[in-house]
């Protein structure tokens, strides 16, 4: 093997790549929260979402 | 086939190592005996060579081409930038070569018997190829030698050489060839350069210091 | 029948012309030696000792290599006996460098060249090389290897010291024409018409230190000599090998990883949302399984016709302890003007959610539309969409992610070996012009 270091840098993105994506690792507009009250079940109401004051689009040509 | 006769100049016995050589010098008075037939004819005296860096003397042996050889004579030439010798070899199966000497640099050539006519040297340019034996061979030099003198014995005499020219022919690989024009017709002596150490010489001359 | 089976050392000489001491090493190869005393050069072959020339004493060189050092080089022993700078002038600049004659009684003569602390072992070639043409440039063949023509220029002996086997003068010119395929160098010297060659193979003054046993470092390497071998040749090929290996790799996992995705939809159903309506938007839905590893991705679908709505999403696990916020708009907006039929946006929206646990989950579903315009509308704003959560998608983004990462490392070789490359031959004969060397 004429590149050692090059092989195992191209091994250890490979090995980290074929982890991320079996994990499904990736990135989003997403926002992970904890511990929901379970009183949204009843009342959808009261959960207070990040995304709902966002700008909206007022669109169209 | 070692040949015993008596020196014609002062009657001591003069051996042969080759059966046939042509010419050798007499160890005793210093003649110089050429062999006409059965007969020696002395035709001069050897002067003294000067002294030379060359460490192969007569006697010693190697080894070219799986064949060994023992060096038996010695011709030494000048030239414009310095002197060199061909040592003469004899070989096991009787046959005969050059070993020439030049500072050290290396190169064994034999006597290239087909015929062929050669143009005289005044009229060889320089960059002319021949084709000889497969390979094509370039003139690259055209030098005029001196003949300084000879040891041991030769297959043929110098007694007559004095100056003459010589062109160097070369090829891509580390070939040569000697147009010597010594003689009439010239005559081409074929071979290549070699590594001392290929040699395998013995029974060299050594040097204090080293 | 061996005779004379000794050759004494070479005695000394004094200099005629200044009764100094010649020290001699050569034997009776030396066809001149120079005395340092008086900087007169003599024939010391001849019994009255010829003076061949007397040179300036101004321009008296120290060489880094003492003479009569010995040293065991291939295999040989050799002894330097002579020194020689020499000099080419190109563009008005002096360029100097050394000449080392290295000696041993039965392998003859070597040289060991010096130029800024690049060494070259030099020997004499016996054949011919055969000129011809490559990469455009002239170039010579010998012994399987093509040299490419590297420089021609006028060469002066500036320097003399110690003995040669040739009768050297101060002065003497000589047109020389370099030709390199690293790390070898076939030199011609053309001198009176006559062309000999000579064959350099370009070592690392560690290695000439070390065999004659000098004291301290060898002269300082700087530039890049016309020979010396590139650190990076060979690497650039192999580090695409590599790159070659790693693409079939990567190619591999993704194609694993697409094939093997289980893409299974885990919940789906359809709504209508009618803006007019009064009370809470807000609903949940059932609870469904999550089963698994890896992404979820919430899918969308709507009927809206140039108009838009707003969807705030929460993925939340049926205990509450942990969820996944999101929002998304969909919009779409179509017509027809000047230009043509247009249209804008679409009916359909995706979420990716990454790296989601397995559980139970139920969505909160939070749709929106405007308002204001559905007040304005006959009988307020609707739509009919769907929701969809599948379980494992294919997903190649961070394929396309890693690819550039690993195209890097033999990008970069490439670039420093022809850099390396750049630097060599921007000594040459055939540099780019001399204001872009300037650059450099």
């Amino acid at each position: 093997m004429k590149n050692p270091i090059y092989t195992l840098y191209g091994a250890v993105m490979l090995g980290g790549l074929s982890v991320a994506q079996w994990l499904g690792i990736g990135t989003g507009p997403v926002t992970e929260v904890k511990n929901v009250p379970k009183s949204v079940r009843e009342n959808p109401g009261v959960y207070r979402s990040h995304y709902a004051f966002l700008p909206r689009w007022f669109g169209g040509k | 086939m070692r040949r015993s006769s008596d020196c014609p100049g002062c009657g001591a016995p003069v051996q042969f190592t080759w059966s046939s050589a042509v010419q050798t010098s007499c160890p005793f008075c210093k003649a110089v005996i050429v062999r006409k037939d059965v007969d020696l004819e002395k035709v001069g005296e050897v002067a003294d060579l000067p002294p030379d860096a060359s460490p192969i003397q007569i006697g010693s042996s190697g080894t070219f081409d799986n064949k060994n050889f023992t060096v038996i004579g010695r011709i030494r030439y000048e030239w414009a930038q310095g002197a060199w010798n061909e040592w003469h070899l004899m070989f096991s199966d009787s046959s005969s070569g050059w070993l020439s000497d030049a500072q050290a640099e290396y190169a064994v050539s034999f006597l290239y018997s087909a015929p062929e006519a050669y143009p005289p040297a005044a009229e060889l340019p320089r960059g002319r190829v021949f084709q000889i034996s497969g390979a094509q061979f370039m003139v690259t030099h055209l030098t005029p030698v001196r003949y300084v003198g000879f040891q041991g014995e030769l297959p043929f005499t110098t007694t007559d050489r004095s100056e003459f020219m010589t062109a160097d022919l070369r090829t891509t690989d580390a070939r040569f060839g000697t147009i010597d024009y010594s003689e009439e017709p010239p005559v081409l002596f074929l071979g290549r350069f070699v590594d001392f150490e290929s040699l395998k010489m013995q029974g060299l001359r050594e040097y204090e210091g080293w | 029948m061996v005779e004379g089976n000794r050759v004494p050392a070479p005695a000394g000489l004094h200099c005629p012309n200044c009764g100094g001491n010649i020290e001699l090493r050569g034997f009776a190869h030396s066809k001149s030696a120079v005395c340092l005393q008086c900087c007169t050069i003599i024939d010391p072959s001849t019994p009255q000792l010829t003076i061949l020339q007397q040179f300036d004493e101004k321009m008296r060189v120290r060489p880094v290599l003492p003479l009569g050092s010995r040293g065991k080089w291939d295999g040989t022993l050799w002894e330097i006996i002579g020194f020689q700078q020499r000099t080419i002038h190109s563009d008005g600049i002096a360029y100097s460098w050394h000449e080392y004659l290295l000696f041993n009684p039965y392998r003859g003569f070597r040289y060991l060249t010096l130029y800024n602390g690049h060494w070259n072992d030099v020997q004499s070639v016996h054949g011919l090389p055969t000129f011809t043409t490559s990469r455009g440039k002239k170039a010579v063949t010998y012994n399987g290897a093509t040299c490419l023509h590297f420089q021609h220029a006028e060469a002066e002996t500036t320097f003399v010291m110690g003995e040669f086997p040739w009768a050297v003068r101060v002065g003497e010119r000589n047109t020389v024409d370099d030709y390199v395929a690293a790390p070898l160098m076939l030199s011609s010297e053309q001198t009176e018409g006559e062309i000999n060659w000579s064959q350099g193979t370009y070592v690392d003054g560690k290695a000439i230190w070390q065999a004659f046993q000098q004291p301290g470092a060898p002269p300082q390497v700087t530039g890049v000599y016309a020979n010396q071998p590139s650190p990076y040749a060979g690497k650039v090929r192999s580090a695409w090998n590599t790159f070659l290996a790693l693409t079939i790799a990567w190619a591999a996992l993704l194609a694993f990883f697409v094939f093997t995705a289980s893409d299974r939809q885990v919940f789906r159903k359809s709504f209508h949302y009618a803006e007019a309506t009064p009370g809470e938007h807000s609903f949940v839905t059932e609870t469904f399984d999550i089963p698994g590893r890896g992404n979820v991705e919430v899918l969308i679908r709507t009927d809206l016709e140039n108009n838009w709505a707003y969807f705030n999403l929460a993925l939340l696990r049926e205990d509450g302890a942990k969820g996944y916020d999101f929002g998304r708009e969909v919009s779409y907006y179509s017509g027809r003007d000047s230009d043509g039929s247009w249209s804008e946006g679409g009916k359909r929206e995706s979420v990716i959610l990454p790296s989601v646990d397995p559980g139970k989950y139920y969505l909160r579903i939070e749709p929106d539309m405007d308002q204001q315009a559905s007040a304005q509308a006959a009988s307020g704003m609707s739509m009919n969409y769907e929701v969809e959560v599948r379980r494992d998608v294919p997903r190649s983004l961070l394929f396309w992610l890693v690819f550039p990462l690993l195209i890097i490392p033999p990008i970069w070789a490439s670039i420093t070996a022809a850099a390396f490359e750049g630097k060599r031959w921007a000594e040459s004969d055939y540099a780019p012009t001399a204001s872009e060397g300037s650059d450099e």
